[in-house]
């Protein structure tokens, strides 16, 4: 009886593992064929490459970050792999970046207004923007204000309307993220309070509008538009300069009155001791990848349309972001 | 039964520990306070562990105390009983006979504890910096030898082929385990 | 019925021999990590997410879908043999699960839980397919709703207290602590993090439960008088018929709870895990069997667990929303491939849709062909002597718990709760309400502070929602009930009755000192 169980055991396993070897192979592990025309020898030695992604596997910005990796595997005829670090608002990503050989061989995501999060006070970061090299933006990600679909607002005006006395509710996935400092924007147009109820993740947000409990959310384009699209979801507004290929029929925020514009831009970044040459080197393959046609398609099924900036760009966004954001009193909020 | 040196008595132990834990409500309560109770008519990031700090503070109290009290005379308050449901022919204590009456800790056991808590620290202090193979095979190596006794001349070998093979195998799977050099992407894996 | 009309154009679709050997794949695979330590359901699907980038969208989608059912059984073993819960739906089926093996009944003891897994999933689909709008009605329970909910499952605790009230609160109120640990999620600031990166993510609560359970067993094991070894008790590894008709009512209770709690986007599957152990234990006739290997015990929470791996993917195809961090990436997948998640996937591609149910029912099958024969192979894992079984095991579970958060800081937290457990045992400090408040507490905290951010008026919110109002008359009836009975217990004991008969073995036992 010993002998049948150990040869279905290692049958089993044997499958498993050619079966690994194949998924292996064909992700994560073995992505870096060569296809482009001059695959552009990276000029640090690193038998692969590790991109920090501070949020859960599965989220709309890891997914970014999972198709990029997968482009600049080609790209750069190297392995590029995700790894997840979440929590702690992209400090616990942010510190192990920090904390790796600044060889060229650990990057990181970097998201804004998110990783702005530094500047407050109370949150001690440990860490500054001059810790940061930026290889340059690739994609800006719009927000979209939404109600329930039965909820009786059928466009922004009526939203605000609605404000009274008690002001508005809405649902924010942290206290002073991007959402906070939307809703902090928008109450001081408003001139009225809105209260935020704080929840665990956009999922918790949606859940939130669709159950009554808040009157609306802002949200990332890609995370509502399924709901928007199957009707549980109505898109007030979106927080963009320019209204969306993806929601044509709805107004921006400026359109409606409300001068308030806010964009999440998504970026790649490294430790600002990692040579000048490999930073180089990475802003060129982004700049590739943005005007590669799958790039474009993979990121607009997540929603996010592609948008190319050079390292010093972001980092001129990142200032004006700052600014903005250090304006801001949280607690009229909370 | 081997009668080993009793470091600890039995109540002396309990007693203890309510105290330390006791330590441990005030502290909480301590730095609750400093986060805030409330903000406005918001309970604010201190007011959960200051409530569930009290608690604490209030139930190792009411243990130390009965602690003091135990065997003698007995159980009055009836708190050391289920409060829930009358179980009929419910004994008290754990499965095993002998973890019922000893809650001591003798000199044996507590050098099998020491080394097994030091020895951990091998994976923890070296995880990182020599890699994984190198790390699991000491650290497994040594507990083989030390625990188990296992014969001398081939745990370090035996050890260091099973931990080269699993970290083939977590390889092959996906999982990626810190190595000083990435000898298996050199591999070709 | 269009019903069965769809669900057979989902069978069509995935009954291709490419895409059976992908959801075996997917169930062994899931299997063997689940096995490892602190490896769980996200973990493992976490590992399949790239290749969504290359499969096709079905393969890769069922490939998921059966690591994910695959590693919670995969949990299920570690638990079960070792006392090691290796994710954190197995803890409360290795409160029973390992008594079970100690008794020399580990194959029993897994054998019940693939066949309870097996029931409470197929229950499950027969649930999603028919009643999925009660998602919807979910959506609809505000926070204080859930904070009632959840502070009705906090009063489990005591149930699950055992012999001494103080020390099972004592553990459920340490739990509370650790699980304040780390960020305050409301106003952003640090609670008790000492400065340090790590803790301001929290305590782990995988890390914490495989030390103050697996851990802890292992040094309990290794300091004992008489060293253990369950290599001479393997006993019988067959299920009896007499074992099958006392789970039946389990696995049916468990199939209900699970399926309702995973229903509520954001519970937790170990809350779920909990009450099913805990409502066997109450509706049990031989309630002093539990914690000591009732077969209720194991089967219970193990279909519970399944139930909510499956009810968990309603709210995602109903309304798009992931419950869980495994549904999370199920939905990336989903979007990669340019599919939209929730009502449209059946509008749009219904055969992807239907096919993601029926896979689901193929999971099952393949789950319980696989695990049966299977489980004479895991009990002979435990012949092997513990001195080379135990290092091979501490191993194991240093990488499980450095796999976490790829972080040497969780295999620390994993020693300090394994001497935190040992301590507990020395003590008769039971453990299960630690590990149930952990979870609960978080919850309990977020939910009543985002109620009170909306009205800080408590007592108007309790009014104007029913479920939570019934929530905390129900806490207050049980403890009335509670209160009354001690009263007479101890009115009845100090008038001479020493309570009825009394059985040979409390009359053997010198532990009765009360």
């Amino acid at each position: 009886m010993k002998k049948k169980n150990a040869l279905y055991a290692a049958a089993i396993a044997l499958v498993s593992l050619l079966a690994g070897c194949a998924a292996g192979g064909g992700g994560a592990d073995g992505g870096g064929e060569t296809e482009g025309p001059d695959a552009a020898g990276y000029p640090a030695d690193c038998p692969s490459i590790e991109l920090l992604v501070g949020f859960s596997a599965g989220g709309a910005t890891d997914l970014a970050f999972r198709v990029l990796a997968d482009e600049l595997s080609t790209e750069l005829g190297k392995d590029v792999r995700v790894i997840n670090a979440p929590g702690g608002g992209g400090s616990i990503m942010i510190n192990q970046m920090l904390s790796a050989p600044a060889d060229g061989c650990t990057l990181g995501h970097s998201t804004i207004p998110s990783h702005l999060a530094y500047l407050y006070p109370e949150v001690d970061a440990g860490y500054t923007k001059e810790d940061f090299a930026f290889a340059g933006a690739f994609a800006v990600g719009p927000q979209v204000l939404t109600v329930a679909a039965d909820s009786p607002h059928q466009s922004l005006d009526d939203l605000v309307e609605s404000a009274g006395a008690d002001g508005l509710t809405a649902a924010a996935d942290s206290p002073n993220g991007g959402d906070a400092i939307i809703n902090a924007q928008f109450a001081d147009a408003l001139g009225s309070k809105i209260t935020q109820v704080i929840v665990d993740g956009s999922a918790e947000k949606v859940t939130a509008v669709l159950g009554g409990q808040v009157d609306f959310q802002n949200g990332a384009l890609g995370g509502v538009l399924p709901s928007i699209e199957s009707g549980q979801l109505r898109a007030l507004a979106i927080w963009s300069p320019e209204r969306s290929d993806a929601l044509p029929d709805v107004p921006t925020a400026r359109e409606q009155g409300i001068d308030v514009v806010a964009e999440t831009k998504y970026a790649l970044m490294m430790p600002a001791d990692v040579p000048e040459d490999v930073r180089q080197v990475l802003e060129e393959t982004l700049a590739t990848i943005t005007e590669k046609q799958s790039f474009q398609d993979d990121l607009a099924n997540l929603g996010i349309p592609t948008q190319f900036q050079t390292g010093e760009e972001y980092s001129t966004t990142w200032d004006e972001m700052a600014e903005t954001v250090q304006a801001i009193d949280f607690d009229s909020l909370n | 039964m081997i009668r080993g040196r009793r470091l600890l008595s039995q109540h002396g132990a309990e007693r203890l520990t309510a105290c330390i834990l006791a330590l441990i409500a005030a502290g909480v309560l301590a730095e609750s306070l400093r986060l805030e109770l409330s903000r406005g008519v918001q309970p604010g990031p201190g007011f959960f562990p200051a409530l569930v700090a009290g608690i604490l503070l209030v139930l190792s109290s009411l243990w130390a105390v009965q602690g003091a009290r135990m065997p003698a005379s007995g159980d009055s308050l009836g708190l050391l009983k289920d409060a829930t449901f009358p179980e009929p022919g419910d004994q008290e204590g754990s499965t095993t006979p002998e973890e019922l009456t000893d809650r001591s800790v003798n000199a044996r056991q507590a050098k099998i504890l020491a080394f097994a808590v030091l020895w951990a620290l091998v994976p923890i202090l070296l995880l990182t910096a020599i890699g994984f193979t190198l790390t699991m095979t000491v650290y497994v190596s040594g507990l083989l030898l030390i625990v188990g006794r296992t014969s001398r001349v081939w745990t370090v070998p035996l050890t260091f082929v099973g931990t080269v093979l699993v970290g083939i195998g977590a390889r092959v799977v996906g999982i990626y385990l810190p190595e000083p050099t990435d000898y298996l992407t050199l591999l070709g894996l | 019925m269009d019903l069965i009309n769809d669900l057979l154009l989902g069978f069509q679709h995935i009954l291709t021999p490419t895409i059976i050997l992908f959801a075996v794949l997917g169930c062994a695979l899931g299997m063997l990590t689940g096995v490892l330590p602190g490896f769980g359901p996200p973990a493992a699907t976490a590992l399949l997410l790239p290749l969504a980038f290359v499969l096709e969208p079905t393969a890769s989608i069922v490939m998921i879908a059966a690591i994910y059912y695959g590693s919670m059984y995969g949990g299920t073993i570690t638990s079960v043999l070792l006392n090691i819960p290796g994710e954190v739906s197995s803890v409360a089926t290795g409160i029973d699960g390992y008594q079970m093996t100690r008794n020399g009944q580990a194959g029993k003891a897994l054998s019940i839980a693939a066949v309870g897994s097996f029931v409470g999933g197929m229950l499950a689909v027969v649930g999603m397919v028919f009643a999925s709008q009660l998602a919807e009605l979910a959506v609809n329970l505000t926070y204080i709703d859930i904070f009632g909910l959840s502070f009705l499952a906090l009063m489990l605790v005591i149930g699950l207290a055992g012999r001494s009230l103080i020390k099972g609160l004592i553990s459920a109120v340490l739990g509370l602590l650790i699980g304040t640990v780390g960020l305050d999620h409301f106003t952003g600031t640090p609670r008790f993090t000492f400065g340090s990166v790590e803790l301001t993510g929290g305590i782990s609560y995988v890390a914490v439960i495989m030390g103050i359970f697996g851990l802890a067993e292992i040094l309990r094991n290794l300091t004992a008088k008489q060293p253990v070894d369950f290599s001479s008790n393997i006993g019988s590894l067959r299920l009896s018929r007499r074992d099958l008709r006392d789970s039946v009512g389990s696995m049916g209770r468990g199939t209900v709870i699970g399926f309702f709690f995973g229903l509520v986007p954001g519970s937790p599957a170990a809350a779920s895990a909990f009450t099913s152990y805990a409502v066997e234990k109450r509706v049990s006739k031989t309630p002093e069997r539990f914690g000591r290997g009732a077969i209720q015990g194991v089967a219970g929470p193990e279909t519970a667990n399944n139930a909510l791996g499956i009810s968990n993917f309603i709210p995602l195809l109903t309304l798009g929303i992931p419950s869980s961090s495994t549904m999370a990436i199920l939905l990336g997948a989903l979007l990669i491939n340019g599919l939209q998640p929730g009502p449209l996937l059946f509008t749009q591609n219904p055969e992807i849709a239907w096919g993601l149910i029926a896979s689901l029912v193929l999971s099952n099958v393949i789950l319980l062909v696989m695990a049966l024969p299977l489980v004479r192979l895991w009990v002979s894992v435990l012949r092997v002597p513990t001195g080379i079984l135990y290092p091979v095991v501490l191993g194991v579970m240093t990488i499980g718990a450095f796999a976490i958060n790829n972080s040497v800081f969780d295999v620390g937290i994993m020693w300090v709760a394994g001497l935190v457990g040992f301590v507990f045992h020395k003590f008769e400090i039971p453990l299960a309400p630690l590990a149930l408040t952990l979870v609960l507490g978080p919850m309990l905290e977020s939910n009543l502070r985002r109620a009170l951010s909306l009205n800080a008026d408590l007592g108007a919110t309790l009014l104007a929602n029913p479920i939570a109002l019934s929530a905390f008359v129900l806490i207050g009836v049980i403890f009335a009930v509670k209160a009354v009975t001690a009263v007479r217990r101890r009115v009845r004991r100090s008038g001479g009755d020493q309570g009825g008969g009394i059985p040979t073995e409390q009359a053997s036992s010198k532990a009765d000192t009360e």
